[in-house]
């Protein structure tokens, strides 16, 4: 058989696997192993400042919108952070460049 | 220290900022220099101080997200990730990751039918087994290992006389088809099943144990298929991202993080995965195998008072278990910061010195 088919063969089912059930299933024991239950009381907000109000009104009523929300949120906040320390970094002299894999 | 006092609206507590940015930081540091996720010291670290259980592992899950992101970025700019491997790594680990699983789950309904836990008896053991048995290994190859094969390589390259195979090249050798080779590991040549079997074994050990699995990636990537540490650790981390970032979506959609906490954990965790990947740049492989086995002990001597406080109900031990990791955590972390800073000098001063 063609060597090139045999490789993208390989590939669409590395890929199928993570899409489906590699991801769901290692996140699921990173968890303890378990699939959570879904909380589903609702939070008073009353008397929360501007920025909490708007997290919990969104966890209350839009749980989708929430999860969507904090996971972007997390990954923005990441890189930004992350961009800015290594500046810091960069600033202190440390190198930050490509390295030579030493033993 | 009131006013570090934050409300943390949706799990209903007050908690300090401090101390959640100090977690994060910590985990941040240990988890770039690793290459793990850091489950395993957050949630014990959140539940000790007072966070509640149902929230922990979200909100832990969002904070790597975050976290594994910058780690996996900084990483990749220093060439310390695999992406093929990684991804190749991932197609072995799903059914590794089910039959564990099911044996789980096999054993709860025959413990259900004994009448006592039997889960989570031999999965403690187990644990605690394999983490303490992994790390004596990691410490007898820095300790005993490594010597011997320099001498050997210093002999051999004085004698005429051809080298004996490492348990790696053997492994590489078996030629079943498909090969796969990775530039970036220096692997020229392995077969596609030998990866899948190896993480189908890592796999089973996370479905079994309800873990990650990057304490368990990150060794086998290095011990078996032979991976430059560095690189390991680089590679480890992108799986975890990928984890990381599922977990995070779907606890989410369940209502169990709290976003607040979660926010100002990534902050303290986003600085110190920073400095703990720039650390992997200036201490050698061999150093970070032999930090990471002093962690993996730290973490089985946790889980094996945490064992000993279920059979025998003495609260002072279950207690002891949290500051066992914490302890061990904070005092790596402090480990990894000076050896980067005394070895970033030093080789400033090289540099100085040569010019």
């Amino acid at each position: 058989m063609n060597r090139k088919f045999i490789n993208g063969f390989i590939l669409l089912i590395i890929l199928f696997s993570i899409g489906t059930c590699i991801i769901p299933q290692t996140a699921y024991c990173e968890g303890g192993g378990k699939d959570a239950t879904m909380i589903t009381k609702k939070i008073p907000s009353e008397g929360l400042g501007s920025f909490n109000k708007w997290w919990v009104d969104m966890y209350n009523e839009y749980r989708v919108a929430y999860a969507l929300c904090a996971t972007g949120l997390m990954m923005m906040l990441g890189i930004t952070v992350g961009f800015g320390t290594d500046l810091i970094l960069k600033m202190f002299g440390f190198k930050t460049t490509k390295i030579i894999h030493h033993e | 220290m009131e006013i570090f006092e934050l409300y943390l609206p949706i799990a209903g507590i007050h908690f300090n900022a401090l101390l959640l940015l100090g977690i994060g930081f910590c985990v941040g540091v240990l988890g770039g220099f690793f290459g793990v996720g850091g489950a395993w010291i957050v949630t014990p670290a959140l539940n000790i101080f007072g966070f509640p259980m149902p929230y922990a592992i979200g909100t832990d899950f969002a904070h790597i997200f975050g976290k594994s992101i910058v780690s996996t970025n900084k990483h990749g700019k220093m060439g310390n990730v695999d992406w093929k491997l990684g991804l190749t790594t991932m197609a072995g680990t799903i059914p590794g990751v089910e039959c564990g699983a099911q044996l789980i789950m096999m054993l709860e309904k025959y413990g259900k039918h004994l009448g006592y836990d039997l889960v989570g008896i031999i999965v403690r053991w187990t644990y605690i087994v394999m983490l303490i048995l992994l790390a004596i290994w990691m410490m007898y190859d820095y300790f005993f290992i490594r010597k011997r094969k320099l001498t050997e390589k210093l002999r051999d390259s004085a004698s005429s006389k051809p080298r004996k195979k490492s348990f790696i090249m053997k492994i590489r050798d078996i030629k079943l088809r498909p090969m796969m080779h990775f530039n970036k590991s220096a692997i020229e040549s392995i077969s596609f099943w030998v990866i899948f079997l190896i993480f189908f074994l890592c796999g089973f050990i996370s479905g079994f144990l309800g873990v990650g699995g990057g304490f368990i990636r990150m060794p086998a990537l290095v011990y078996l298929i032979g991976c430059p540490t560095a690189l390991a650790v680089g590679t480890d981390l992108f799986v975890v991202m990928l984890d990381g970032g599922y977990g995070c979506l779907t606890y989410a959609f369940k209502g169990r993080v709290e976003i607040l906490a979660a926010l100002v954990m990534l902050i303290g965790a986003a600085i110190g995965a920073q400095i703990g990947v720039t650390a992997v740049r200036y201490i050698r492989g061999y150093g970070i195998r032999l930090l990471f086995a002093f962690m993996i002990l730290f973490a089985g001597l946790s889980i094996l008072l945490k064992q000993i406080y279920s059979m025998t109900n003495i609260k002072i031990l279950s207690d002891l278990s949290g500051i066992v990791i914490i302890t061990s955590a904070g005092i790596m972390c402090i480990l990894i910061m000076v050896k980067l800073f005394i070895n970033a000098y030093n080789e400033k001063k090289t540099q100085k010195a040569d010019s």
